[in-house]
């Protein structure tokens, strides 16, 4: 199952993520723990937490994380320095981008991350 | 528990309502409204709401994780104050548009603004308890009209 648009209806802080692709074409992340509100067009026959789920973003103008790594878990409240990692670097001759924000725990490294992407388009499907 | 509630509701008890508070508050004066307490209200904000009709001069809510400004509203005396400390992608953080704020009747103070000092000294968790760093939250700070 497939959804497109309704990004503003998805919430991530709870998500933990898991990298499959980054390229210039396509970035894809595993999420477990999606949540998405009433208003969203899968909450009718998912609910409001999907427990797998794929986000694809296409089309990539730029991607940049700022990384929060644990320095001994995500229950201890110590991190190392925060640090900057840009994908993929912005491409202005992209044009018809859309911002997308994420953020929620990344498995490796084990860290806090909050994620922006410009891409042209996005599908969240669920496994 | 009850009584503690009780007291939170008492116009100018000092006592503030921690919603997501997790078992116990961490909030001085703080009583928590949350599925998980051990010591404040255990249940969800509206059915605080709908079980208790008093008013409070200050709600807290640290990483919401439901909708409840309807309940902040109701909850809220006037000249009250709802800070509401969230990371940016937390969909429940978010304002809703100027129109449905005025409905509710609040005023924004701060939007998604720096930490607010009282709060910095915070560790602030997910559902499941791992930790949110402390730079990522923002406070946002409504007035009740």
């Amino acid at each position: 199952m497939k959804t497109a648009e309704y990004f503003d209806e998805i919430h991530f802080t709870e998500c933990d993520l898991s990298i499959r692709l980054i390229s210039k074409d396509e970035i894809v992340i595993d999420i477990d723990n999606l949540e998405i509100s009433k208003t969203h067009p899968l909450f009718a026959s998912v609910g409001n937490k999907i427990k797998k789920s794929l986000l694809k973003f296409y089309d990539i103008c730029s991607s940049e994380r700022e990384i929060f790594e644990y320095k001994k878990d995500r229950y201890t409240n110590d991190f190392k320095e925060k640090r900057v990692e840009k994908d993929v670097e912005e491409q202005s001759f992209k044009s018809g981008a859309n911002t997308y924000y994420i953020e929620g725990i990344l498995d490796e490294p084990e860290a806090w991350v909050e994620w922006t992407i410009k891409a042209n388009r996005f599908d969240l499907e669920i496994l | 528990m009850g009584n503690a509630v009780g007291a939170a509701l008492r116009k100018g008890s000092g006592v503030v309502l921690d919603f997501f508070g997790d078992a116990r508050s961490a909030i001085k004066n703080g009583v928590s409204v949350d599925p998980k307490a051990v010591s404040g209200f255990r249940g969800t904000i509206a059915e605080f709401a709908e079980q208790f009709g008093g008013t409070v001069d200050k709600i807290v809510a640290n990483g919401p994780q439901t909708e409840f400004l309807n309940e902040a509203s109701q909850l809220l005396e006037s000249g009250g104050s709802l800070i509401i400390n969230a990371t940016k992608g937390n969909k429940f953080g978010k304002l809703p548009p100027a129109e449905r704020l005025k409905e509710l009747g609040f005023r924004v103070v701060q939007q998604a603004g720096e930490l607010l000092d009282e709060f910095k000294g915070t560790t602030f968790r997910r559902t499941n308890g791992s930790v949110i760093p402390t730079e990522s939250v923002r406070s946002t700070v409504l007035e009740k009209l």
